[in-house]
């Protein structure tokens, strides 16, 4: 399973393809990811095992537009089933440190979790309040 | 000898804040709670996958998270999906810790508006109770809001205001609505022992730090300190009586799944508005053969939420990464209660605006779908920062036909029956929530967003649960008196949302509270 797995290889990198900065989904760590997440998810294996079935035996070798058309058929023919593994394939994908350094390259976001640095508190500006509040003689 | 004077069934935030109340008087408190402590290091917000924990393991919903403490909730007949997290604090863990109080008039809406029914009490008589609970939370907000009353300072300043807030405060101003910074149980300053907070944006998932006020840490503490017993891992299945119809005390079971007992002089409900109704519902005798407290029929009826609708504004510059608290940083009150030309009583307040993490954007949290496949990063990068979710919190009307009753299969870990909610949107919710929706519009048209994104319900967002217990003067037509006493059991009270005639449009926690101090004081008089 995972990165040694080319049909979900095949999957995620259509689901996620590389696009500029972004990189595929086959180049982070989110095949090994989601070989784990298939084994501790019973929907998600199930899901996986469907597509296996519903998806061409070349699937991991057809060229790009031909996967985007294969999977688009797939989630015609099942769109929840089919929203399991997108879910579970943008999961991964948007927490991998090589995805999230390329938003904080793009936007500034930092690449880190919430805690234990979190950010910088200033303090509040009371000039936004000049007129808006009670006078003070009705306080 | 009963082994307590109060039995607490549930230590968040109104059991928490009644057992301390009640021990600093001297009386002898013991209190059950079916979770455990949080630890700073349960919480999962230093993870790079804290994102996917806030949305599974560790998500305010228990059908979620499913932790062994956790009670499944049947909730296939319900738009609105309930919240809440089951420990030492209670949902105030996982609470955005925004701390708005009711406006006077929302206790009588059936005088004003002609609709429900008025409270028993009044803003006035809660005031000081709400000060108390501000003090002992600890809130930052300023004084000066002219769209409330005349409130007493904040224990502290108020938090800043983030780069997006400040966008949506200047549409504000230009269409000359109402805001003001929102108050939040956050703290801005060091306070009360506990630190400063360091703005991580990620309260909902609980604070490590202690900077949010919680009741695991702004009251237990102190309520342990003043001899109150708490025993965790205690999952209460009945409410006992004797032969007179007084509670007796509760059967629970321990962590390994052994009955036992504890016998009180009262005892206390403060499980939330489906806990405790699913408690009284399943505490039937041949006294009570309706479940406890029911002679009305009551129990378990009106189930109030507040029905949150929102507005995505999206635009062609970055708007706010999100690095700051989860609580609305400022409210507006342009259309909160009856408003003439509406067509719908009652009304809601805007707060906001809400702000996602890249996984939440990735997913759908401004309300619009990303792609896969090529144009999925385009669609990205087009939102992820640049966009602000406004709030439309919307009062809900009590109504009968909305209730927590006890499922006939669904059952917890040790095969006690779950409660399931149900509930249906009215009309009158429906018109106000297009209102809303409209209006958020109009800022976000006023802030200069390119687009916007319509979200008319959050299924997500049903931590408020509120009205199966209501209180009232007349028992035949509510559950508790005026104090939280149960009509048809006199050493029997309620202090949880369940108690509330009507829900207003604002966050129940500082109320719940207010009514527990309250609750606790005429208990603490009464014995005297």
């Amino acid at each position: 399973m995972g990165r040694t797995d080319p049909l979900i290889s095949a999957l995620l990198s259509s689901l996620l393809p590389g696009d500029g900065d972004w990189p595929s989904a086959a180049a982070t760590g989110l095949p090994a990811w989601f070989g784990r997440r298939i084994d501790a998810s019973p929907a998600l294996a199930e899901a996986v095992g469907w597509l296996r079935i519903a998806l061409p035996a070349d699937f991991a070798i057809r060229a790009p537009s031909l996967r985007q058309v294969d999977l688009k058929g797939c989630e015609a023919a099942d769109p929840a089933r089919f929203a399991i593994v997108v879910t579970e394939a943008v999961s991964g994908y948007y927490i991998d440190p090589a995805v999230l350094g390329v938003v904080e390259a793009k936007t500034g976001f930092p690449a880190r979790p919430p805690q234990p640095m979190g950010h910088r508190l200033e303090p509040f500006d009371l000039s936004i309040l000049e007129g808006r509040k009670r006078p003070a003689s009705d306080r | 000898m009963a082994d307590t004077e109060v039995l607490v069934i549930g230590a968040g935030a109104s059991g928490a804040a009644l057992s301390w109340r009640l021990s600093d008087a001297g009386i002898k408190v013991i209190c059950l709670e079916q979770g455990d402590w949080v630890k700073p290091a349960d919480i999962p917000i230093d993870r790079p996958d804290w994102e996917i924990a806030r949305m599974s393991w560790w998500s305010p919903n228990p059908n979620l998270r499913r932790l062994p403490e956790d009670y499944p909730v049947n909730d296939t007949d319900t738009p609105i999906k309930p919240l809440m997290f089951n420990g030492v604090g209670g949902s105030t863990i996982m609470w955005s810790c925004f701390n708005p109080r009711f406006h006077p008039d929302d206790f009588r809406v059936r005088s004003v508006d002609g609709v429900a029914e008025d409270w028993p009490l009044t803003y006035d008589e809660l005031a000081p109770h709400y000060d108390l609970s501000d003090r002992m939370m600890g809130v930052s907000g300023i004084a000066g809001d002219p769209s409330v009353p005349i409130r007493t300072e904040r224990p502290m300043p108020p938090l800043p205001i983030g780069p997006g807030t400040q966008t949506v405060i200047d549409a504000f101003n230009r269409l000359g609505w109402h805001w003001w910074p929102g108050d939040v149980a956050r703290n801005s300053t060091e306070y009360d022992g506990r630190p400063a907070c360091n703005n991580c944006g990620a309260c909902e998932m609980g604070c490590p730090s202690g900077a949010k006020g919680s009741a695991d840490v702004a009251y237990w503490p102190k309520a342990l300190k003043q001899g109150v017993e708490l025993r965790t891992g205690a999952r209460v299945f009945e409410i006992t009586t004797d032969k007179a119809g007084r509670a007796t005390g509760a059967l629970y079971y321990d962590r390994t799944g052994a009955v036992r007992r504890v016998t009180a002089d009262a005892v206390v409900m403060a499980s939330n508005g489906v806990g405790t109704p699913r408690l009284l519902l399943l505490s039937k005798s041949a006294r009570f053969p309706d479940g406890l407290a029911n002679s009305t029929g009551l129990v378990g009826k009106n189930l109030m939420h507040h029905p949150i609708a929102a507005v995505s504004g999206v635009f062609d510059r970055l708007f706010d990464h999100g690095t700051g608290g989860a609580g609305a940083s400022m409210l507006s009150n342009e259309f909160y209660g009856t408003r003439p030309g509406h067509d719908f009583v009652r009304g809601y307040m805007l707060a906001g605006p809400r702000i996602q993490a890249p996984l939440a954007t990735a997913l759908g949290a401004s309300g619009r779908s990303l792609a896969w496949g090529e144009g999925h990063h385009k669609q990205f990068e087009q939102l992820f920062g640049r966009f602000g979710s406004m709030i439309i919190c919307c009062e809900d009307l009590p109504d009968e036909t909305n209730t927590v009753t006890l499922d006939p299969a669904l059952k917890d870990s040790d095969g006690i029956p779950a409660p399931k909610l149900t509930y249906t949107l009215d009309d009158n919710s429906k018109r106000m929530i297009r209102h809303g929706l409209d209006r958020s519009k109009e800022v976000w048209d006023a802030a200069g967003a390119i687009d916007t994104i319509e979200r008319p319900l959050l299924a997500q967002a049903g931590f408020h649960l509120m009205g199966t217990a209501r209180m009232g003067n007349d028992p035949k037509t509510s559950v508790v008196d005026r104090w939280g006493r149960a009509h048809d059991v006199p050493n029997l009270f309620i202090v949880d949302g369940s108690v509330f005639v009507t829900c207003a449009a604002v966050n129940p926690t500082p109320t719940i509270e207010a009514l527990a101090l309250r609750t606790a004081d005429h208990m603490i008089a009464s014995r005297s």
